[in-house]
């Protein structure tokens, strides 16, 4: 099974209809289409595995891409890196390795700025010191020195090249190691950990049919800072995200402060992966139970979402890929053997714990392990996901974009014909051709006319579309700091009324979960607010656009229909709603806030202010994001509509062309004009022919279309 | 109830109790003789009272950690793997709140709320008052030396960690902190032990439970030497537990699998070792090789530790209480100086008779406490304020030698002479009042009985 198969066919099919229909197109078209296929070249999916620490990430990496064994593990935390696995990009060496070390202003910051959590405190209780305050810079140039040499520095901006990956060569640039007592060797793993930014490693396709590239990101596992900016900078544009949890603790708060994290990234694209399965003592009267409790509560956390979850373990699909190397061993435990016979992909008495694996031939030692270990499901699901995600709906806009040129096509072809069948009906009739030719002239003189105007609304109606469709996000900003301003006084309140009743201030918990749900609705409404506006304003423009065509071609059915946002993932960027902010940290540190304030109406207003300094910084940051969100949303999904629009205008001049021909006498012969009719009719025939096809793909593969 | 591990050496460990604890024993006693000499509703000997009874109070022993992560098991260990400590654990998870055993006499279970208050609780029912903690009695040997606090959860979604977590901090006074192996000390667990009083943190156990999941023999040293780099500053020990095996070991009945809880590393070796003699390892061996033998080394370092700090604080706090009581004794109530003294003397008496047999020795120490009760506490409390002769005259009163007491005991039985020494003592106590009475007011420095001045010291 390759992963992707279904994205790649999906290309094949665009790919070749699109080019199909390039040889069928006129004019600009034709180049629109040309330009359009060859960015595809450059698709590729990004596949980003997140996950807590030893939650068996860079395991499961190596089952995924079927190299066992190359990203190192161990039984500590070891993967210090973002490393990237590129397969099959054909803009990429196919093999080889690329270590990138920080620049030294980045490195600083990192260690300076690493400790958000610590911030955060500072924040709250400034000058309070509790030992919470880890000199990371100094502790980080410690480890550098004793590792590097005392010229560390010097490393700093620069990147290593090797021809060949290799786990050792790994091992010295993406491990953590050993906590450093002395200086290490040349070799040691983990020598340049501190330094390391990211690994790219490059490979041929491997088990991928549609380029990809997979990420394997460090562990995180503090609720409060679950992500580290340069994980989640990496992993940012990813399509489909595979969060790795432990069959023994799932979903942990550490775990659900990812999901929700991402939840405001991309929360269609996330697949759940529940690993170690083998750590569990008897999977199979497990399982069950595991798998229903992670349900039950991403169904409570995230009622709207449908996320996949797999349960299994990557330790058995490295070793069903290691049959014929190494021989499974301890793996094959009365464990393994029940939880194969308990799902059925083991007969019963096919073979026992004792007897261990030998009695069954490898290949079939191999089906088991690799069924149990839940990787073709994830395989299956990440191959689904690819579809949905940004190089799926490339194609699908592709695709679009593609039937709106075929129908353009189809109605200048039918324009050519109708004028044709027109004209040799006038050029059989007898007498008063002068007559005609009058008639002719007033209706090319309304035809140039009707073009300026057509060309008039025409000239930036993208730009006019997006400006009224961001129009509604305008008061956005507003809104929001009118809900936090709300919230903020309503605590305040609250605060003072229990103050009065005489309860202690530090019964009183500021729940910002609600005000982040309120926040999050208001984004969301303003959002969708948003697309709908955008379709009222293609419809205001297109209503001109009828018009024109109403007049100029009555006889032709080009559809002037509105693209709609709806077959795009209408999900503004909401990142900034999980930033931890002071009142995530945990009552210990306001006790001592509660300590060092004075009256009650002091500290009522004091967590007023608060809220606002901490809340405000975030609607701003909301309002932009989904001002630029929206603007990347329209440029692509307008297109369409576009290309519509500009074929009325093309009808329009074309049937002014040929009136102009017609009117200069300098008309064809009814033989060639018979040959020239029948080449329009078989571009008609071909032009519906490929939409609908393109239509037939789009629906196959699972692309809402708004063609039809 | 039936204590399956009673036989065996390992899990029939014991922390003394504070009785015969070589320090907290003196003091105790110390502490009782004090109180014998204060009027028993006195504020002084109240507060004496529940300062020993803290001290015979055993020490609490919380098991923390996230969910899932085995604390369970570590509960179970303590509790000798008794199924009705582990039925009742059920309730903590039920109620969301910790869960305290005791020692009872029968098996017992109630709510307690904030004030303290106890209530009863009904399983699945919702709880009459805001649940605190649900106190569970069990009559479990080991419960007389320990209680184990176990608390549910924590990092569960569904759960906020922080508050249960400093909840549970005020009643242990020690914690055992259950990380699974593979993931040990998480961020998440790093920040929720942190805010955990020091005092607690300093003498606590991390137990990195799952030891059996490891699959190299390598790894034990390598998540040790990690744990002992980062986690080391926040306990007292880190040790490496295999609960399956622990629970093995403990078991009496020896016709289970094995097998099923080795490590993964040992698996095949003890596999092998199987087929060559057919015979299971030896409970001790897999004692010490589940970890639960270093685990429970550990805790009883750590259960030193506790009782030291308890004892010290007690002894401090009784000293204060002592010096307290001389302090309101000294500032001029001869009288109550007077009756501390006299208590004094009764109880050590009283404590005497019930103790011994009525004979010549017994006779010379009663004639000898009150003759020094008469020239060591009322001579110097009362000359000065009487003058030597009427002072003479009262202390007369208490001068009998071991003679005359042994002519009134003369010819009795045992049981007999006990009663009239008693009254003899009875009748000295209705004496002692009616001469006190005698007495103007006075001041300047009276001399306090003797156990609460060498409590005060």
């Amino acid at each position: 099974m390759r992963v992707g198969a279904g994205l790649r066919a999906f290309y094949g099919e665009i790919e070749s209809l699109g080019k199909q229909l390039q040889a069928v197109l006129q004019g600009s078209a034709g180049e629109v289409v040309r330009e359009r296929l060859s960015m595809l070249q450059k698709q590729q999916t990004q596949i980003a595995v997140i996950g807590q620490i030893k939650a068996g990430k860079s395991s499961f990496v190596n089952a995924l891409t079927q190299m066992p064994g190359l990203l190192p593990t161990d039984v500590n935390p070891w993967t210090a890196a973002v490393t990237r696995l590129h397969f099959g990009d054909p803009e990429t060496p196919q093999k080889g390795a690329l270590f990138t070390f920080f620049e030294r202003d980045e490195w600083q910051r990192l260690a300076e700025g690493g400790d958000r959590y610590k911030t955060l405190i500072e924040r709250l209780v400034p000058d309070y010191d509790e030992g919470v305050a880890r000199s990371q810079l100094a502790e980080m140039r410690r480890r550098a020195e004793l590792r590097l040499g005392p010229h560390y520095r010097n490393l700093f901006g620069q990147t290593r090249w090797y021809a060949d990956v290799t786990p050792e060569i790994l091992e010295r640039y993406v491990c953590l190691g050993l906590p450093p007592g002395e200086p290490v060797s040349e070799q040691a793993a983990g020598r340049f950990a501190d330094i390391v930014k990211s690994a790219d490693l490059f490979f041929g396709e491997g088990p991928f049919a549609f380029p990809a590239t997979v990420i394997d990101t460090p562990g995180t596992n503090d609720p409060l800072l679950v992500l580290d900016e340069v994980t989640l900078s990496a992993i940012e544009d990813a399509d489909v995200f595979v969060v790795v949890l432990t069959a023994q603790q799932p979903l942990t708060a550490a775990d659900l402060a990812l999901l929700r994290i991402l939840h405001g990234l991309r929360k269609e694209r996330v697949i759940i992966f529940i690993n170690r399965l083998d750590d569990v003592s008897e999977p199979a009267a497990a399982y069950r139970t595991i798998l229903t409790g992670v349900d039950e509560l991403l169904r409570r956390e995230f009622p709207a979402a449908q996320i996949p979850i797999v349960i299994g373990s990557a330790l058995w699909a490295g070793a069903a890929l290691r049959i014929g190397h190494a021989d499974p061993g301890m793996i094959w435990d009365a464990g393994l053997i029940g939880y194969a016979r308990g799902t059925g992909v083991m007969r019963p008495g096919e073979s026992s714990f004792v007897s261990g694996p030998s009695t069954l031939p490898p290949g079939r030692v191999s089906e088991i392990l690799f069924a149990c270990s839940g990787l073709p499901e994830m395989m299956a699901h990440i191959s689904e996901l690819m579809l949905k995600g940004v190089s799926g709906q490339a194609l699908g806009e592709l695709g679009s974009t593609l039937i709106a040129a075929a129908e353009s096509s189809m109605a200048s072809a039918r324009n050519e014909l109708l004028g044709a069948s027109s004209l040799s009906a006038l050029s059989t009739r007898d007498g008063g051709l002068s007559d005609v030719r009058l008639g002719v002239a007033e209706d090319v003189e309304r035809l140039r006319l009707l073009e300026i105007e057509a060309n008039r609304y025409l000239q930036g109606v993208d730009k006019e579309v997006e400006r009224l469709a961001l129009e509604s996000l305008h008061p956005l900003r507003e809104t929001l700091q009118r809900e936090i301003s709300a919230f903020a006084r309503e605590q305040a309140a609250i605060l003072r009324a229990s103050l009065r009743q005489g309860q202690s201030a530090r019964m009183w918990r500021c729940d910002v979960a609600s005000l982040r749900n309120r926040i999050e609705e208001k984004v969301l409404q303003a959002f969708w607010a948003a697309g709908r506006r955008f379709v009222e304003a293609q419809r205001q423009i297109g209503g001109v656009l009828r018009r024109v065509l109403r007049e100029a071609a009555p006889d032709l059915g080009i559809d002037l229909q509105p693209a709609s946002l709806l077959s795009y993932n209408l999900t503004p960027p909401l990142t900034a709603l999980s930033r931890p902010l002071m009142f995530d940290l945990e009552e210990k540190w306001w006790q001592v806030w509660w300590l060092r304030q004075a009256a009650a109406d002091e500290k009522a207003r004091k967590i007023e202010e608060m809220i606002l300094a901490e809340f405000f910084p975030v609607a701003d940051e909301l309002a932009m994001a989904a001002q630029s969100g929206l603007r990347g949303l329209i440029s692509t999904a307008l297109q369409p509509f576009l290309i519509r629009c500009q074929s009325v205008v093309n009808v329009v001049r074309e049937r002014e062309q040929q009136l102009l021909v017609e009117q200069a006498g300098d008309s064809l012969k009814a033989r060639e004009r018979e040959e020239r009719v029948k080449e329009v009719f078989a571009r008609l025939k071909e032009s519906e022919r490929l939409s609908a096809a393109l239509g037939a793909s789009l629906k196959r593969h699972g692309m809402l279309t708004d063609a039809r | 109830m039936p204590d399956n591990a009673q036989d065996f050496a390992p899990i029939s460990w014991k922390w003394p109790q504070a009785e015969q604890h070589p320090a907290s024993g003196p003091l105790l006693a110390r502490l009782r003789s004090a109180q014998g000499c204060l009027a028993p509703a006195s504020p002084a000997a109240r507060a004496l009272r529940r300062i020993g009874d803290r001290l015979l109070r055993p020490p609490v022993i919380a098991v923390l950690g996230e969910s899932r992560t085995g604390k369970t098991s570590i509960a179970g260990l303590l509790l000798r793997n008794s199924p009705q400590a582990a039925s009742l654990n059920k309730m903590s998870s039920l109620y969301l709140a910790p869960i305290l055993f005791r020692h009872g006499e029968r098996e017992a279970v109630c709510g307690v709320a904030g004030d303290g208050g106890r209530f009863a609780l009904e399983a699945g029912e919702v709880p009459a008052r805001p649940l605190r903690y649900i106190e569970a009695r069990l009559p479990l040997d080991c419960l007389h030396h320990y209680e184990v606090l176990d608390v549910p959860g924590m990092a569960d979604p569904a759960r906020d960690g922080a508050q249960l977590l400093s909840a549970a901090a005020q009643y242990a006074s020690l914690a055992v902190w259950c990380t699974v192996v593979t993931q040990a000390w998480k961020g998440s667990e790093q920040r929720l032990w942190r805010s955990l009083p020091p005092r607690l943190r300093k003498i606590s156990v991390l137990a990195a439970i799952g030891k059996d999941c490891l699959r190299h023999e390598s790894d034990e040293g390598k998540v040790l030497a990690r744990l002992e780099h980062e986690a080391a500053p926040h306990f007292r020990s880190i040790v490496l537990v295999s609960s399956p095996q622990a629970r093995e070991a403990c078991k009496t009945e020896r016709d289970e699998p094995l097998l099923e809880g080795l490590p993964r590393y040992l698996f095949r070796l003890v596999a092998a070792q199987k087929d060559r003699t057919s015979s299971r390892p030896g409970r001790d061996e897999l004692w010490k090789v589940s970890g639960a033998q270093e685990l429970f080394a550990a805790l009883s370092g750590a259960l030193e530790t506790v009782q030291a700090n308890r004892q010290q604080s007690a002894a401090g706090a009784a000293r204060r209480v002592a010096r307290r009581a001389i302090k309101s004794i000294n500032a001029g109530d001869p009288a109550a100086a007077i009756a501390c003294a006299w208590n004094a003397l009764t109880n050590e008496l009283a404590g005497t008779l019930g103790q011994t047999a009525v004979d010549d020795a017994l006779l010379a120490r009663f004639a000898e406490g009150l003759s020094d009760f008469a020239s060591n506490s009322l001579h110097p409390i009362l000359g000065p304020v009487l003058g030597e002769r009427d002072c003479a005259e009262i202390g007369g009163l208490f001068r009998c030698g071991a003679g005359d007491l042994a002519e009134a005991a003369a010819g009795l039985g045992a049981h007999a002479a006990r009663q009239q020494l008693r009254a003899i003592l009875a009748q000295l106590q209705e004496e002692l009042p009616e001469a006190l009475g005698r007495l103007p007011g006075m001041s300047g420095q009276i001399p306090a009985s003797q156990p609460l001045s060498e409590l005060a010291m």
